[in-house]
Order: structure tokens, then sequence, then C-alpha cells
């Protein structure tokens, strides 16, 4: 079953859009005074106004959208996150491959006690994004686990293979010694 | 501790040996480039050196070219000293390359860590009786290149190659332990014949002839390459004829071929380049490794460790997928520099070929066809022809946007605007169709496939048990459409990491992921 993220998380996603926003809306209006004030601008350049109305509008809604689609499963196999606002990428991740574990949490995170865990694999990392501060833990602490006893098994399954290959090998080498010796013989 | 190493060489250690001495022309040829040019970009000091020649003073001369030479000497110290004061030590399971220059560095790799150990030649290095000795690591960080060159004499760099290589196996041994030390000791001594010596001409599973090596130059050279040199070449002329005509300056003529000659120049070397480096390919497969050996000019001795395989791909050149011909190479970590993308492990050849060479390189494989994957739903062109319209239609309204800031936009300039788009997007309708033909998924309880492409294809064979992750995507125009697109992550270098799937339905991407969750 997907589990939903705590409403903390809406909030922290507002509060990071409206900043980001802001932001954007400095750097537009700093872009229309310029424009403004050179000559041969038509009277178009107003609408770099309505961009930043479009940008504050956008950056209040999806937030909403973003918490609503943002599910995420852990189970003792796999990490299964879905998230996205227009374009809605599903990640899976199988424990066994984990590699490294990491938690971070920046001012904001750590404002509505929310955490990062970035999980690695040989392949690269996947963020699970708004994750309570004591559930982070938990699961940080349950992977580690999860990791070190997959470790353990892996290189026992990989020696274990390894064996079964130079077993084969042997007797493939004396099977075919067999056969030269075979040949030599009826040669002679 | 810094010691010559030679007189360790047969001993269980090798101790503070040195690159050979060619390191120092190999590492100065780019130093010596600059030095060149700015001696001849600068007029004045060559003007000056020779008014002082002329009238008898050497000393002022050579002051007048003092600033090229103190660079060039200063560079000439610097390379000598890295390579005086760079020692590699191979000891206790760990390969140390100790640098005690200015800024001091020791890289320790472990040697559990070493997935491959290649040599190769270049020109230089042939005459030179050299091999340039690549270690590549397990490391992700750092698989876009190769870890560890050291530039040895052949000798030198076989005896460190066979050292890495037994401690990779003592290794390999002691962690196995109890679990089967009947059979580990046998076939230690068979592996210490092997490691010892390279692989025996008539020791390779797969020898191509030189009318294979050339049917391969023909058919795998990318017909896109080709048509670039003609395209380049065809400027060329045109400027020749055109500053003829016009009675253009010799020098003005120069100038203006100059640059189509110059990409034509690279791409032709490049294509080259690529057939020299296949001459002479042979391939064998001993245990768990498989040896590559080929090249013409530069000389390239590669071992990829099948355990290290994470997928395999088969390639076709437009050529290639008309006539049934398509090469193999291995995806996996390191390699060569240019062999980023994955080596090459087979030469094209028909399917049949193909499959009885795999049969002795990698019989634990089963090879597919080319035409394995199933072509994406109808849906995914009617997606592909809606995102590309409503991209270009940005395109153009910002554009437009971009012009009625300044002025009022005209007739004209709206029309061209509106011409060069639907241009633009009849290119995308073309190119996202040939790419529509070329894709596929396909998926069985093992691996998945996946292939690729415009005018030439590529299937690429991927084990569940080597996938990292596996992430879905869609977007606004899939979701109505029920489709979606996938990414496989493998551990690979970053031209390969990502494998991308067409759209395809969503009821195939479900199937994937019940298959992908089995395996684990």
């Amino acid at each position: 079953m997907y589990e939903k993220l705590n409403k903390k998380a809406r909030s922290l996603m507002l509060v990071s859009e409206i900043i980001l926003c802001t932001v954007l809306a400095f750097v537009l209006l700093a872009v229309w005074l310029l424009l403004k004030q050179s000559e041969g601008v038509t009277g178009w350049v107003n609408l770099l106004l309505a961009a930043i109305a479009v940008c504050y509008a956008a950056g209040i809604i999806t937030p909403f959208i973003r918490y609503e689609r943002y599910r995420y499963r852990f189970t003792d196999e796999e990490i299964d996150v879905k998230e996205g606002v227009l374009f809605v990428t599903r990640n899976v991740v199988p424990i066994e491959r984990l590699h490294k574990i990491s938690m971070h949490s920046g001012p904001l995170d750590r404002m509505f006690g929310l955490s990062k865990v970035v999980v690695t694999t040989a392949g690269g990392d996947v963020l699970i994004r708004f994750l309570e501060q004591q559930k982070a833990e938990e699961l940080v602490g349950h992977l580690k686990n999860r990791i070190n006893s997959y470790a353990v098994e892996s290189r026992r399954m990989e020696a274990e293979k390894r064996a079964q290959m130079q077993q084969q090998y042997s007797l493939q080498k004396e099977a075919g010694q067999d056969l030269k010796q075979q040949g030599q013989t009826s040669q002679e | 501790m810094e010691n010559n190493g030679k007189e360790n060489m047969e001993l269980d250690e090798i101790v503070g040996l040195r690159n050979h001495f060619t390191y120092i022309f190999e590492e100065m040829w780019g130093i010596i480039m600059v030095a060149v040019l700015m001696l001849f970009s600068s007029d004045d000091s060559f003007k000056l050196a020779y008014e002082f020649l002329k009238s008898g003073n050497l000393i002022g001369a050579l002051m007048a070219l003092g600033i090229t030479f103190l660079v060039l000497g200063l560079a000439c110290l610097w390379v000598f000293l890295r390579w005086y004061k760079t020692t590699i030590t191979v000891k206790d399971g760990t390969v140390t390359i100790a640098r005690r220059t200015l800024n001091q560095s020791v890289n320790s790799i472990a040697v559990q860590n070493i997935s491959n150990i290649n040599m190769e030649q270049n020109f230089f290095e042939i005459i030179m009786g050299t091999y340039k000795l690549k270690l590549d690591t397990n490391s992700l960080s750092t698989a876009e290149s190769t870890d560890v060159k050291i530039v040895l004499k052949k000798r030198d760099a076989y005896a460190v190659k066979n050292l890495i290589m037994r401690m990779m196996k003592e290794i390999q041994s002691d962690e196995q332990g109890d679990i089967s030390n009947e059979g580990v000791n046998d076939i230690n001594s068979e592996m210490q014949l092997d490691l010892m010596e390279d692989v025996k001409e008539d020791e390779y599973d797969v020898i191509y002839t030189d009318s294979e090596i050339i049917r391969n130059c023909i058919i795998d050279t990318p017909i896109s390459g080709v048509v670039w040199v003609l395209i380049f070449i065809a400027l060329a002329v045109f400027a020749i004829v055109d500053g003829i005509k016009t009675a253009s300056g010799f020098f003005s003529i120069i100038t203006t071929i100059f640059i189509p000659i110059l990409f034509a120049g690279s791409m032709l070397s490049a294509i080259i380049k690529d057939w020299l480096s296949d001459y002479n390919f042979r391939a064998r497969r001993f245990q768990d490794k498989i040896y590559v050996s080929c090249g013409l000019l530069k000389k390239k001795k590669y071992a990829v460790p099948v355990n290290k395989i994470n997928a395999l791909k088969y390639s076709s050149t437009f050529i290639g997928r008309i006539l049934g011909y398509y090469s193999v190479k291995t995806i996996n970590v390191g390699g060569e520099d240019e062999d980023v993308d994955g080596m090459k492990l087979l030469l094209v050849g028909k399917a049949s070929d193909i499959r009885s060479k795999m049969a002795l390189l990698l019989p634990e494989c089963q090879i597919p066809d080319m035409t394995v994957c199933k072509r994406p739903p109808k849906r995914t062109l009617v997606k592909a022809y809606i995102t590309a319209l409503i991209y270009i239609l940005i395109f153009a309204v910002s554009v437009m946007f971009g012009i009625v800031i300044f002025a009022p936009l005209n007739k004209d300039d709206a029309l061209w605007i509106l011409l060069a788009s639907i241009g633009l997007w009849l290119l995308v309708v073309l190119w996202r169709t040939l790419f529509y033909f070329a894709s596929g998924f396909n998926t069985d309880g093992k691996e998945v496939f996946i292939s690729r492409g415009t005018f030439g294809k590529e299937l690429v064979q991927i084990p569940y048990e080597k996938i990292q992750y596996i992430s879905i995507r869609q977007g606004p125009v899939e979701r109505r459409l029920k489709l979606a697109r996938g990414v496989i992550t493998i551990l690979a270098s970053v031209a390969s990491r990502i494998q991308n799937i067409a759209a395809f339905d969503v009821e195939d991407y479900d199937i994937l992921m019940e298959k992908f969750e089995k395996t684990f």
C-alpha cells in the first residue's frame, strides 16, 4: 500500500515554491525595468508582469498537486516512490542493489521537521523527499541493516558461484586431457 | 623505498617502479606544440632576434626569444620532475601511485577493487617497444575514464599486470575460504600459466580474416559520417571554384576552405581510426574473462570479466540493417577512453555467425534475434507528433514575443517564423517516424530487451539482476493516451548508464515491474 506524505510536507512545498517564485519575480522585474527604460521597446514588454503573476499562480497551485500525487512505499524488498506535477515519475529501487544511504535536512526541512533520504545504487541516486524526521531515521536504520545482510549474503553467493565455476573448469580440463590421451593411444 | 623495481620483478611485490622515460615525450607533445605556436606567432621577437644576430649579438637574440625558451624549459622541467617523482608500487594487495612533486599525491587502489587491466600501444609506443597499462576500478565516479595509466617497457608491463592479476586471484581464493578448497589449488596452477603469458595466436577462439575485417569496415561505417564528410568536401570544392571565378586571392580561398576541410578531415580521420582499430581483431574466452586483441597503429589488448558485463549491445548501421549484419559490444564499467560506450566483442556478422561466435565467447548468454522487440503502439507516434507540435509552437511564440518587444511584428517576419516552424516540425516528424520503426521493447523472465535508432539500430540486452533501478515517467499527453516511458539504470559509464525505453502501453510497464520485482 502506498503512503501519503504528512501535511507538513505540503506547507514546505508551498514555502519553497514561494521563495523560488519571489527570486524569479525579482529577475523578471529587473528585466522589465531595464527594457522599459530602453528606447524602441513596445508595450508588449508589460507581458513580463503577466509572466510574474503566472509564476506566482503556478507556485501556489503546484504544491497542492504535487502533494496529492506524491506516494511512497517501503517494503522489505524495494523502495517505490511516485512524484511529479505535470510529469509523474515512479522510481522502483530494489534494496539489495543499494550501496549507500544518507539523510539530509536543510534549514527549511528542519523548520518543518522533515528530511530527505538519498539512496545510492551502482547506477545512481534516488531521492526520497519530505519524510518526517523520525520516519526518515527509522528508514535509514532499517535499510542499513538490510544492506549489510545483503552484502554478506551476496559475497557468500558469489564465492559459491566462483567455486562451482572452478570445479566445472577442472572437470572440463580433466575430460579434455582424457580425450587427448585416448586420441594419442588410438594413433599409436 | 625508491629503487629501480627491476630487482623485485620476479618477487611477490614491485616497489618504486617508474614510468618508462618515453613517458616524458608522450606528455610533452602538447607543450612542444604550444611552444612552436608561441614562437611562430610572435613575429616581433623573431625580427628582434634576427636584428641582434645580424649585429652579432647572440645573447641579445637569445634574450629576444627568451620568454618562449623559458616557458618551454620550465614545462620540460615540470614534466621531467613529474616523471622522476612518480613511482608505482604493487605490494600487499594494493597498487600505490605516489607523486612526490610540489602537489604531493598518493593514490592507493586496493587490488580487489580493480575490475580491468588492459594493455595498449599507440604508434609511438610500438616504435619504442613500450606498453600503456590501464587499470580500471569498480568505482562509478570514475566509470567514464580509466583510473590509472602507466607507460612501461613490455617486460615490466607484463610483470606488473601478472602480479596484479595474481593478487586478484589470491584474494578471490581467500574469499572462498573453506567453501571449496578442493579444485581451487588445482586450478591456481593453471591460472598461473595463463597469467604469466600473453594469449598465444593459436589460442584465440575467434579470429577474423582480412576479408572479414574489410567487410566490417564497409558495413560498420555510419552512413551519416560519410555523408557529412562528402558535404564538407563539396563545400570546400564549391569555395575553391567560387574563389577562382571571382578571382579571389590564394590566402582568401585558403581561409574560406579551412573550416570545411578541418571538419571533413577530423570526421574522416575518426572513420579511418575506427577501421584501423579493428585490424587483426581476435577474441578468446578463458575461464571468467574474455580476452580481446586488435588494432594496427594503436594495438589494444583488453580483458572483459564476464561477471562485470552488465549488458550486451548489438548494433547495426543503416547498411548493416539492410544486409542483416550487426556487431556486438559489452556494456561494463571502465574500458578504453574511446570505448566508454562499450567494449567491442565481435565485428559485424550475420545472425548465425554471431550466434556461433558468441557460443564460444559467452556460452552462458542466450543471443536474441534483432527482431525480438515488439514495436511501440501507434499512439506513440501520435504522442510524438503532438509533443513536437507543442514544443515548436512554444518556440515560435517565444521568438515572436522576442521580436514584438522591440518592434511591431511585420507580416513577412511572421510568415518566415511560421514556415520555419512548419519545416522544423516536419523534420521532427520524419525523425520520430524513423525512430518509431527502430524502437522496441520486450522482456522475458530473465532479461529486458530494448531497441532504438533511426537509420541504424541497436538492441540492448540487460539481465534483470544487472538492473540497478527502474523509473517510469508519464507526461500529460501520455496520461491521456495511456502510455508511459521507462528508464532502466545500470552500472556503466555515462553514455550507457541510462537505457531509455520508448513510450509503451502502461500495461507493458506493469508487466516489466512485476517481472523485475520477482527477481529480488
